[in-house]
């Protein structure tokens, strides 16, 4: 009883219909719309830049660049929302859901003396199952590096080297702070490589010193093609 | 009923007294009173047919926001959707029906302690496509009188239409463009001329270009949708 019969303009005139390959395959949606900013406790003008990270299996069919996004510069009352409303609409067309898609976001003051400076980063992953979700995500500015953490070398058990480990969790950290105080900006990162798991230089995050600061809100609509037929769940 | 009646006269007629019906499990095609046969009444079937592009029916309520310190408020609001897959059908031939939109009423405040203006503005919209790409937003546009009497644009914002089916309710945040600098504020305060969006349905639905604009929330704006969605299993969808 699942013979698909495809209905021409005639009533009486029906045919069978071949389905591609292409109508099998696993595709997804994600519709949504960069809310915007809370909590992050500045007068300057904020916005944000969001770049998309998935793995190998995931291809971009639409929009055909993916150079990312750039929002609105909003400014906000103390307790207001830092409004962004900027909408997106990706579609990906999945063979290997290995690397579920990351939103790198990067959020950049604006003074006013219209010089930008990074605020802060955050990372957030697209949700897995269809219908309306809201991401919210936390973000936090760097302060600075300890590089004593780096001198221990990667095969080294913890337990044997605990001589090692600094005992000043905040050795060199003064450097940053002190420039930090002098010119007013943050340090930043050199990539966004401590954002996310997939590239090799996660394993780095961990001589970074950090302090929190607001949260990004993104309202995200996932739809998703065939994922029942295939036995993902989510759908 | 019809049916009983007929297998009734068809056993009567080709059994033999005492003679048990020798088709057991199989029958031919059995030719129904209106004439259709099972393998064409299997293929009107609904379920078994494949249609060639899905239908998203959705209609909803524009209700009621606030705008900061502004006690009359109208809202215009337009339907962006993806200009190649995405097909609007008129459901009139109005001249005003050609592209979804519509501007409501100029509405107020109810006193001075609440600034909650209602509009209860409803619209409704059909769709079809063949890809969800371009998924239809909804962008509306706050404007009333600035201290003249003229009107000036208040605010701006803009919503995707919600892709589950039933009911949903949304929050559509306000934004004001804020102009280049104090002084051209001040002039356009006192000529009328604030900082506006010039098409603003394709600005803001669109994102692109809006790295140089600086903005500030002024509110927000509450609508309520109602979603039907048609074909879209038959797609994979859903």
């Amino acid at each position: 009883m699942s013979v698909p019969y495809q209905q021409t303009g005639n009533q009486l005139d029906y045919q069978e219909i071949k389905q591609t390959k292409a109508d099998l395959k696993a595709e997804i949606h994600f519709i949504g719309q960069i809310v915007g900013g809370l909590d992050f406790q500045t007068d300057d003008g904020l916005f944000c830049e969001l770049a998309i990270d998935c793995g190998d299996g995931w291809d971009l069919l639409q929009p055909g660049n993916n150079k990312g996004i750039q929002t609105q510069t909003s400014y906000a009352n103390p307790g207001q929302l830092f409004s962004w409303c900027h909408p997106f609409d990706l579609h990906f067309s999945v063979s290997n859901i290995i690397g579920w898609p990351k939103a790198l976001l990067k959020v950049w003051r604006l003074d006013s003396s219209n010089k930008i400076d990074a605020c802060s980063y955050g990372t957030s992953i697209f949700p897995r199952s269809a219908g309306y979700h809201q991401m919210t995500c936390e973000t936090w500015t760097p302060t600075g590096e300890n590089l004593d953490l780096e001198i221990r070398k990667p095969n080294e058990d913890l337990a044997t080297n605990t001589d090692q480990f600094s005992k000043f969790d905040r050795s060199l950290d003064w450097r940053f702070q002190a420039l930090s105080f002098y010119m007013e900006n943050p340090p930043r990162l050199t990539t966004l490589a401590p954002l996310t798991t997939d590239k090799g230089d996660f394993a780095r995050r961990k001589i970074l010193n950090s302090i929190s600061n607001g949260k990004v809100i993104i309202e995200v609509e996932v739809i998703l093609k065939n994922f029942k037929r295939l036995s993902f769940s989510g759908q | 009923m019809n049916t009983r009646n007929f297998r009734k006269d068809v056993s009567d007629q080709g059994s033999v007294k005492g003679q048990t019906n020798q088709n057991f499990g199989y029958t031919q095609p059995q030719q129904f009173q209106d004439g259709v046969s099972r393998i064409q009444e299997e293929m009107m079937d609904p379920r078994n047919i494949q249609p060639d592009s899905m239908f998203l029916n959705f209609s909803g309520v524009l209700e009621c926001g606030e705008c900061e310190d502004e006690e009359s408020l109208r809202i215009e609001y337009a339907v962006k959707y993806g200009g190649d897959d995405w097909t609007y059908l008129k459901t009139s031939n109005n001249a005003d029906d050609a592209e979804p939109s519509g501007i409501s009423q100029l509405s107020t405040s109810r006193n001075l302690h609440s600034r909650n203006i209602v509009w209860n503005f409803p619209f409704e919209c059909n769709f079809q496509t063949k890809n969800i790409f371009g998924w239809p937003q909804v962008v509306v546009r706050l404007s009333g009188p600035d201290f003249m009497g003229r009107s000036v644009a208040k605010g701006y914002g803009s919503v995707h239409v919600p892709t589950q089916p039933g009911y949903h309710e949304r929050v559509i945040r306000i934004f004001k463009p804020l102009p280049i600098s104090g002084f051209t504020g001040f002039l356009g305060y006192l000529l009328g001329n604030t900082a506006e969006l010039k098409n603003f349905d394709k600005v803001i639905s669109s994102g692109e270009g809006r790295e140089v604009t600086r903005v500030k929330s002024v509110g927000y704006v509450k609508v309520k949708f109602h979603v039907t969605l048609v074909n879209f299993d038959k797609f994979g969808y859903l």
